[in-house]
């Protein structure tokens, strides 16, 4: 079938060429439509459903709305698990679907339950799904400042809260709008809230409560339609105003009329604007500030969408007044373009070097292009491709092409080619070839190769099938990469059968003289000797090699491991945790301090930090945590360019050591979002105590603790941080509410308005909206002792004059400051707590069995509770029994491969023997350059694999011909090695030239990728060395013997 | 010989992504090593008996000592500079302990009259108006008696202003009050003592009320013994009013001073954090900050009386005394979510 391929490619040619015209159109339009972004999107299949519930505690959160969102979602189809946590204030239930779903599908699911439950929860909370984005979505960030001296319209200096009034009414509806933006998300400053402070004396004065002036508030607020009336034939609408719009407004509303004085609200508070009781902060440079974050559609081309953004902030600066503009402070674009620029240059470096050795060793410059214009076209056909499956252009994604590899296959055919045509043209002297016998001559070279070589590429795509079974995060960051070479593979391979044919029947037209040109002469001249030395020494040769394999194979083991070598963004993000309770306020302060001493880096550009939660509850963080970016200089501009990034990052670690209360975290922005978003039990082992009373949780999980940390080999076993809130409780005394004749309610509604603030409606300033709020003022908030002597009237007005109608809050309720579970955690709808524990100096698989039988006979949970065991152990269990199956299923599939090509176990073998001996040369290479073992180099080692095997079988096939024609063993095998010196050394030359590039680079996003070169260029060298003189020795010993057979065989036959 | 090679390279293959996924488990103990080597000397978990102390904590060094709970923070200078402490002397000092209460100014009952005629007839004329100031023995009307057809005059009480005229000349007086003459010279504020609060108010007490732009000094004069209005009783205050600024009606705030105590050893309150559950101060010696937790007494809101766990004269932390509470236990900072 391969046969009437390549014959209907040399006689359709032109066809065929205009084909391609085809393909690169469809390839350039492709292109446009390609997602773009610097790493592959890790995130999971993911919904968090945000309900913000102002005042209520974590506790209250989890009963009242947790709980209720969480049953509801139960039994949704494709869902994973759910997972959740009540904080102060929030909600946030985090859907996780299996793997593949759609989104969009999983978010209108989600909606029809919600809409179903809304009912249940308490009135006004209103449950939210997160914006449609994903962990890359975070593209630009930027700052809403003032320059200095600037004032507002009415003679004030900006401060936070006009900031954020900005920045929520006029920037955000404007930078929404942009194509690809999700959602802006705002933190920092203050929403602006007019405030109404009762001073609970002159309440008591005159008789009122808390509660009449936020009625008066309520009932004077408000615009009426009446209809309309026609006068004259004309219709007048008729409508009433009476909103609020002032300050001096909203003094002179009415509160209650004594004794025809109308006590007005002015008489009895304080109006003024206020700060509303926030739960995140930001701070720029060590000051407060306004940040803002634009948040990319799901899908979108975040170097596209980042832009365009980029673009709408300079047309918003425009609009915004006079002295207020936008900081931008982070922008995806930098990041992006640098790693695009990474790859580009790589692959630019490697198709160059590539061109360079096919024209220096096929000595025919249309050959060599030829062979070149494979590249081009498997690339656009492979970015068809991507498009198509949805794969993102990314560092990972192309990080592992090497157009050597894709060249290849051409490499072979051309090859081929040009030495037949060279031959067939020496044939008939000075006469140029006819058509018919170019394309014959053409057709019959490519047929010799074509086997071999679509097995070659066949089995180097064969051997990245083990990447496609890795899961989870590394299944997402591998499988793009995977994905892509298997598809530039395929192209190439489709192209070496159909284009490749067709251009040299096309082109070479002519004289095709084929010089031998030095270098391959000069290898001739070297690799003669030494195949014969190689041949004779054939024993001592596998003997050294085997050596050599186990030698490496040692060395392996000796060196460091690490997961992935993590893409350096450019940026460094120090997440600053402080302890459990630390208010935003004192945050804020230890914060400022931290980015004070960030800014005195000279590397440092800018410093920014979010505390707490954002408007947008995208990653709740309590007030005792910060996220900070530190933004840095271009290298250039540092005052020493050669520190390197962990340096520097040891150095910046060590200055914010100086600060107290803090603990960092340093990693990078993208990085940082990932783990958010992701987030799970991150220790080797996990175990999970479920049930409903947290302090029997909490028991539990610590007397698990106690039995786990004496277990040899754990290390940091700890258990979950759940409680230490301090809380302030204010507890109704029933008896005394039985006394006086009050409600809980009542006691509930004086504290909740007193501390927390009740809404009493909304000021309008055209969209602008603003809430108004009763409540205590500051200096009283302040004062805990200040609540129990807050009165509260009493229900029954009937009583006059001098006597009171007021109970002092201490009257019927206490105050009690304790700790309180400062946040709960849930999954799949049940508490849970969990201990973690590392493992160190011990064989993780044993130490879970011995914990689990450890903990199931010592720790006695209560009926009601149970355990789960997670943590990396089982993923990286479930990963060892897919790979145990993989692995070999796929070096079997080699071999099956192998045995299709030559009918032929023993042969099947030798070829694969070349395996093992090109990993030596991998190891080797990480040795010299003190790389760590990575999955990117692994993929390097399943690379490398692949391109032995094509080495082997380009060489052995020949050999094999040989002998089918019936040419002696040694001879065979030395003609045959030495015919196919070529195109061995060719193959393996670009294929490893190839990768220098990228081994090289060292600009943003390299060392992803060069751990992958490194092994595949050292993996290439000696497994080339090696096939070139063992595999021929191998051939010899193997068929060797069965020669001494046959021919013992014949010996006996012949007297019989 | 080419029968072990493939076998070779599965295990090699293997080995090799076992290598490379065993890595994230390195990493994430590489972390939360970073937590413990943060120059705190504390426990790897808040347990309180938590006896695990294996080979991984055996590099931290775990103060435990007779005195407090052994939880100690060591800062470099650069570090206390930068944390801005306060440091304050362990010592004698007094408790103001105060109740803020409410209350009205009411006039003092002895301090209004009634002007009544003391034999029934005309009203012949009646000077005084509503707000006019009388002195005691003074003239202010003239009444013609029915009976005796007698004109005899109307003489001031008490010294006052008059508050209330309930008659005009050529009226009966009929029996009736005429004027009523109140002194606001002195008032009495009545605050509301609540059965809580009652135990702690006594006689004698010293107070500050505060009307709406005046305050003053005074004693608490007397107690209702009867809660005749609503639940509370009413302690009253005499309020020297010269000027009148205490107008009765007016709802007034006092802050009742319900002990004065002169404790031997206290502490300011800023300085007490909850570590580990039990109230504590940190004890500074050098750049060593050593938390001691407290037996506390009485405490007014400003300084709270230490009866066990300081010795006298120890230098503790004041402001910022929360960072040191912050450092101490930051290993134990986390973001999980």
């Amino acid at each position: 079938m391969i046969n009437a391929i390549v014959r209907a490619a040399v006689e359709q040619r032109w066809l065929v060429l205009g084909l391609m015209l085809v393909w690169i159109g469809i390839g350039v339009w492709s292109y446009r439509a390609l997602p773009i972004d610097a790493v592959p999107d890790i995130t999971n299949v993911q919904v968090q459903i945000n309900t913000a519930a102002p005042g209520y505690s974590p506790l209250e959160t989890e009963q009242r709305v947790t709980f209720p969102v969480e049953t509801a979602l139960s039994g949704l189809p494709n869902l994973a698990y759910t997972r959740s946590l009540s904080r102060y204030a929030l909600s946030q239930v985090t859907v996780v679907f299996e793997e593949g779903t759609d989104l969009y599908f999983a978010r209108n699911l989600i909606n029809e339950r919600l809409s179903a439950v809304r009912s249940q929860l308490p009135p006004g909370l209103e449950p939210e799904m997160g914006p449609i984005s994903t962990g890359l979505g975070e593209i630009f960030m930027y700052a809403v400042r003032a320059e200095p001296g600037a004032t507002q319209a009415d003679g004030r200096p900006w401060d936070a809260m006009a900031l954020r009034e900005v920045q929520d009414w006029i920037i955000r509806p404007q930078l929404v709008l942009t194509p690809g933006v999700a959602e802006v998300n705002s933190i920092g400053g203050y929403n602006k809230q007019y405030h109404v402070l009762p001073e609970p004396q002159k309440l008591l004065a005159w008789g009122l409560s808390m509660a009449d002036v936020n009625e008066a508030l309520a009932r004077n607020n408000s615009n009426r339609g009446a209809g309309y009336v026609e006068r004259n034939g004309q219709q007048l609408l008729v409508r009433s105003p009476g909103l609020l719009e002032t300050i001096e407004d909203i003094e002179q509303v009415v509160v209650t009329h004594r004794d025809g004085v109308p006590v007005l609200v002015r008489d009895v508070a304080e109006v003024a604007l206020g700060r509303e009781l926030r739960s995140g902060a930001a701070t720029v440079n060590g000051e407060e500030a306004v940040l803002g974050t634009a948040m990319m559609l799901l899908g979108e081309n975040s170097r596209a969408v980042a832009r365009d953004v980029a673009e709408r902030v300079e047309t918003i600066n425009r609009s915004l007044p006079d002295g207020v503009f936008m900081q931008p402070l982070y922008d995806r674009t930098t990041l992006v373009d640098k790693a695009i620029k990474t790859v580009q240059k790589n692959l630019l470096e490697g198709a160059l070097l590539v061109i360079v050795v096919l024209f220096l060793l096929l000595g025919n410059v249309r050959a060599a292009l030829i062979t070149a214009a494979v590249i081009p076209l498997a690339m656009l056909a492979t970015i068809t491709g991507m498009v198509r499956t949805g794969v993102s252009a990314n560092l990972m994604s192309l990080g592992a092409l090497d157009f050597g590899l894709i060249v290849d296959g051409a490499v072979i055919v051309v090859e081929n080619c040009i030495r037949r045509l060279s031959e067939a043209q020496a044939g008939t002297r000075d006469r140029v070839l006819a058509l018919k016998e170019r394309l014959h001559v053409v057709y019959t070279a490519t047929g010799e190769v074509i086997r071999p070589s679509l097995f070659g590429v066949g089995i180097i795509t064969v051997v990245y099938i083990p990447i496609f079974s890795l899961t989870g995060v590394e299944g997402k960051m591998f499988h793009p990469m995977a994905a892509t070479v298997v598809m530039a593979l395929l192209a190439a391979m489709v192209l070496s059968v159909t284009f490749v044919p067709a251009a040299v029947a096309v082109f070479m037209r002519g004289r095709v003289s084929e010089r031998e040109n030095l270098a391959v002469r000069g290898a001739k001249r070297i690799y003669e000797p030494l195949l014969a030395a190689a041949l004779k020494l054939r024993w001592a040769l596998v003997a050294g090699a085997t050596v050599l394999v186990i030698a490496s194979g040692w060395l392996a083991t000796t060196l460091g491991s690490e997961f992935v070598p993590q893409l350096d963004e450019g940026d460094i993000a120090v997440q600053s945790l402080r302890i459990t309770g630390t208010g935003l306020g004192q945050s804020l302060k230890l914060q400022a301090q931290v980015e004070q001493r960030v800014s005195e880096f000279p590397q440092v550009a800018v410093a920014f930090a979010r505390v707490g939660t954002a408007e947008v509850a995208t990653d709740p963080m309590p007030p005792n945590i910060a996220d900070g970016y530190v933004m840095l200089k271009p290298r250039g501009e540092w005052p020493d360019p050669g520190l390197t990034k962990t340096e520097l990052i040891e150095q910046m670690e060590e200055a914010l050591e100086e600060l107290v209360a803090n603990n960092y975290e340093f990693s990078q922005p993208i990085q940082l979002r990932f783990n958010e978003l992701i987030s799970g039990v991150r220790a080797d082992l996990g175990i999970k105590v479920f049930g409903d009373d947290l302090d029997q949780l909490l028991a539990g999980a610590q007397a698990i603790q106690r039995v786990v940390a004496t277990i040899d080999g754990a290390a940091d076993v700890r258990v979950e941080q759940v409680s230490g809130l301090p809380v302030l409780s204010v507890i109704p005394d029933r008896m005394a509410l039985a006394r006086y004749g009050v409600n809980v309610q009542d006691v509930q509604d004086l504290v909740a308005t007193a501390v927390g603030g009740e809404s009493a409606g909304l000021i309008f300033d055209g969209d602008r909206r603003f809430e108004l709020v009763v409540r205590l003022p500051e200096r009283l908030r302040q004062d805990i002792r200040t609540l129990e002597n807050l009165p509260l009237m009493l229900p029954d007005p009937g009583q006059i004059g001098g006597e009171p109608r007021y109970l002092p809050l201490g009257e019927v309720a206490r105050v009690e400051l304790a700790p309180a579970p400062a946040q709960i955690s849930r999954e799949n709808g049940k508490r849970r707590v969990v201990v973690t524990a590392n493992v160190r100096g011990r064989d993780l698989g044993s130490f879970v069995e011995d914990a689990q039988s450890r903990i199931n006979g010592e720790v006695d949970l209560p009926a009601g509770y149970w355990l789960d065991y997670g943590g990396t152990f089982e993923q990286l269990q479930s990963a060892s029994q897919r790979l145990a199956i993989v692995v070999p299923v796929t070096l079997l599939l080699i071999l099956g491969l192998l045995l299709m090509a030559f009918g032929s176990l023993k042969d099947a073998l030798i070829i694969f023997t070349g395996v093992p001996l090109a990993l030596t040369g991998g190891v080797a290479m990480l040795w010299l350059r003190e790389m760590p073992l990575s999955i990117s180099a692994g993929v390097g080692f399943i690379a490398l694999s692949g391109v032995a095997v094509l080495n082997g079988l380009v060489m052995l096939s020949f050999i094999r011909e040989l002998r089918a024609d019936g040419v002696e063993l040694e001879r065979a095998i030395r003609q045959g090695a030495l015919t196919r010196l070529r195109p061995v050394l060719m193959t393996a030359l670009v294929a490893s030239l190839g990768f220098v590039p990228m081994a090289l680079n060292t600009g943003t996003g390299a060392e992803v990728q060069r751990p992958l070169a490194t092994v595949v260029i050292g993996g290439i060298v000696s497994s080339t060395l090696l096939t070139l003189l063992l595999l021929p020795a191998l051939y010899r010993i193997v068929h060797g013997r069965e020669n001494e057979q046959n021919q013992r065989q014949d010996d006996q036959g012949e007297p019989a | 010989m080419t029968i072990d090679r493939p076998l070779h390279v599965l295990a090699l293959a293997a080995a090799l992504m076992a290598c490379a996924l065993a890595a994230p488990a390195t990493a994430a103990a590489a972390t939360s090593e970073h937590d413990h080597d943060d120059g705190t000397q504390t426990h790897g978990s808040r347990d309180p008996d938590d006896n695990h102390d294996g080979d991984h904590e055996a590099d931290h060094e775990v103060d435990h000592e007779e005195e407090g709970h052994g939880d100690a923070v060591e800062l470099t200078a650069a570090q206390v500079k930068q944390a801005q402490l306060a440091i304050a002397t362990a010592g004698p000092g007094t408790i103001r302990q105060t109740l803020p209460v409410f209350g009205r100014i009411e006039a003092i009952p002895s301090r209004t009259a009634v002007v009544q005629a003391r034999f029934p007839g005309q009203i012949i004329s009646l000077t005084p108006d509503v707000g006019e100031s009388v002195s005691r023995g003074a003239v202010i009307g003239m009444v013609e008696a029915d009976d005796s057809l007698q004109r005899y005059a109307l003489r001031a009480p008490i010294s006052g202003v008059v508050v209330e005229r309930m008659a005009s000349p050529g009226e009966a007086t009929a029996g009736r009050s005429l004027l009523r003459i109140a002194d606001f010279g002195e008032v009495w504020a009545q605050l509301a003592i609540f059965p809580s609060q009652i135990s702690r108010v006594s006689v004698g007490q010293a107070l500050t009320v505060r009307g709406d732009d005046i305050t003053a000094d005074a004693q608490i004069d007397w107690i209702a013994p009867a809660a005749d209005h609503g639940p509370a009783r009413m302690a009253r205050v005499v309020l020297p009013n010269p000027d009148g600024r205490w107008a009765p009606g007016n709802t007034v705030q006092a802050e009742i001073v319900t002990a004065l105590i002169d404790a031997e050893l206290v502490v300011e309150t800023r300085a007490i954090q909850q570590v580990e559950g039990q109230p504590s101060v940190f004890v500074r010696e050098g750049n060593r900050f050593e938390a001691h937790a407290l037996t506390l007494g009485r405490s007014d809101g400003r300084v709270t009386e230490v009866l066990g766990g300081l010795a006298p004269g120890a230098n503790y932390v004041t402001a910022n005394s929360y960072l040191l509470k912050a450092e101490l236990e930051k290993s134990s900072a986390s973001h999980d979510h």
